[in-house]
């Protein structure tokens, strides 16, 4: 994991279910383990383990920076929704001990190394729900929706129609500038962000 | 993020609250709860040189029965009052249900149900500090002169985002405001106007002192539904609230009122025309789920986007309409 000498490796089951009609993903529980290396303090590493779920489950179902025209427009904790004590679903923390001959005392690491397996453990368990495979996180309730609808063929919510075509694409497929359609060019003459000419910064990528 | 200057006053009767409010009119601010005051005046939406904090105000506190069963609530009764409340949970379940929706629990004990009646519309280009809307160049809401939601247009589209008024407003709630004249009552739904900025009918001298639920509105069964993200603390995103009266399997009497879709909450008036004397079952909650989706008009003013807002209208009311038919 990053910069350490050593490479720990984890292993998550997630339980979920999936409403299919709003598209809500809830997390009912996880199993994380997590190779640490030598355990130097075992009730540390669980709760490090617990943590890392929690912020692999808002990565994974929640947390998501909306960017519109370099104005980032969720710039706050309310609107970027990290999960809060309500979502959080069960942890069993398995701690796997190795010894590693680098590392202090047989130590690893124990904390963000953890968070990877969160991410395609909740969206194997939505597939393994629901069938349909996302490919882009987070999980929020209108991706999955848009999926579901997409899988079943039935009047589909489309979201890319009347996306701003003079958004970067990449930005453009970034969910979240989905919701400001009709705006560039369309804009209002007065407005500072309207762009006349097609934006150069990341225009073909 | 700091909060800026002002003063603070602190009225011992509402006499001399309104005296305050008349006199400083223009550069004042009411605190109750203080839950969204505080947040907009760090964020600079409002610099008033006066707040006027009512909390001492404890006459207008509290839930009280009147003989005839109509139910009197004061407009500083905090919302997890309310949401456990005997008298409400048995006679106007929708109003404790909608309550009991409302942010996280540190925030109910706080926010009044004078204050989420009263809640100033929300937008994304609007609730957001005085840096990032300087970044856009102001919206019409406040400082600027164009709507980033609606371009082109000179009406404010910010979404009212308040839990309680929309299961109010199922309730034909009436609200209780005090000014300099004395008191008037109006019926909660001419309290809003439509508008994002002008959101509500209520001079600066006044204020809102009672929620009166009519006698005539006790025990109907209801449901409130609320689209966020979060299982707490967020906003609606949208939120269906649906009361109804039955007897023998037919509807009496059904209303449907919507909120955090449009710049006001508002009762779907056709979708009872479309309810009452029918038995109702899957494809009439469905036929009304559609009526409300068109009556909706969400805009980009949160980050979900207004066509998922409007399925979930859709959803929610077919949904609340069969869950207030059954429960």
């Amino acid at each position: 994991m990053g910069p350490s000498p050593a490479y720990s490796y984890s292993a998550q089951v997630a339980e979920v279910s999936v409403d299919e009609d709003p598209g809500e993903v809830t997390v009912h529980k996880v199993w994380a383990a997590h190779d640490c290396g030598r355990a130097l303090n075992p009730v540390s590493v669980e709760g490090q383990i617990i943590g890392s779920v929690w912020m692999g489950m808002g990565q994974a179902l929640t947390e998501e920076m909306v960017w519109k025209d370099g104005m980032l427009m969720n710039a706050g904790m309310l609107e970027y929704r990290s999960p809060s004590s309500v979502e959080s679903p069960d942890v069993e923390p398995i701690i796997v001990e190795s010894v590693d001959p680098e590392g202090p005392f047989g130590a690893k690491e124990c904390s963000e190394g953890s968070l990877a397996a969160t991410i395609p453990a909740i969206s194997n368990a939505i597939y393994d729900a629901v069938g349909v495979r996302l490919h882009e996180s987070p999980f929020t309730p209108e991706r999955v929706l848009a999926a579901l609808r997409a899988k079943t063929n039935a009047n589909s919510l489309n979201m890319t129609d009347g996306v701003d075509p003079t958004s970067p694409v990449r930005f453009r497929e970034h969910g979240g500038s989905l919701c400001f359609k009709g705006k560039g060019p369309d804009r209002h003459r007065l407005d500072a962000a309207r762009r006349d000419t097609p934006a150069l910064a990341g225009g073909s990528d | 993020m700091s909060l800026p200057q002002f003063k603070l006053l602190r009225p011992r009767a509402i006499e001399e609250a309104i005296g305050y409010l008349s006199r400083h009119a223009e550069n004042v601010r009411v605190l109750a709860g203080g839950t969204d005051l505080i947040p907009s005046m760090r964020q600079k939406r409002f610099e008033p040189e006066y707040v006027l904090d009512l909390r001492s105000l404890h006459e207008l506190s509290g839930i009280r029965g009147r003989e005839n069963g109509a139910v009197e609530i004061g407009a500083l009764t905090p919302l997890s009052t309310i949401e456990k409340s005997e008298l409400l949970r048995q006679h106007y379940w929708v109003l404790t249900e909608a309550a009991a929706t409302v942010a996280s629990p540190v925030l109910r004990n706080m926010g009044t149900i004078g204050g989420n009646i009263c809640l100033d519309t929300r937008c994304l280009w609007y609730n957001q500090s005085l840096t990032w809307r300087r970044g856009c160049g102001f919206c019409i809401k406040k400082d600027g002169d164009l709507c980033h939601v609606a371009p082109g247009g000179t009406k404010c589209w910010a979404a009212f985002s308040g839990d309680t008024p929309p299961a109010l407003l199922c309730l034909n709630a009436e609200i209780e405001i005090i000014g300099p004249p004395g008191a008037r009552r109006v019926p909660l739904s001419d309290f809003y106007t439509g508008d994002g900025f002008h959101y509500r009918n209520l001079h600066n001298n006044e204020l809102v002192t009672r929620v009166l639920l009519p006698a005539e509105s006790a025990d109907y069964r209801g449901v409130y539904r609320k689209l966020r993200v979060r299982g707490s603390i967020d906003y609606p995103l949208a939120g269906v609230a649906v009361a109804m009266r039955r007897s023998n399997g037919k509807l009496l009497d059904a209303r449907l009122a919507m909120t955090a879709v449009n710049p006001a909450p508002f009762l779907v008036q056709r979708a009872g025309e479309m309810l009452i004397g029918k038995a109702v079952d899957e494809t009439l909650a469905e036929a009304v789920g559609d009526l409300a989706a068109r009556t909706a008009k969400p805009l980009t003013t949160s980050a979900l986007t207004p066509e998922y807002r409007k399925e979930m209208i859709r959803m929610f009311t077919k949904r609340a309409v069969l869950a207030a038919m059954n429960n």
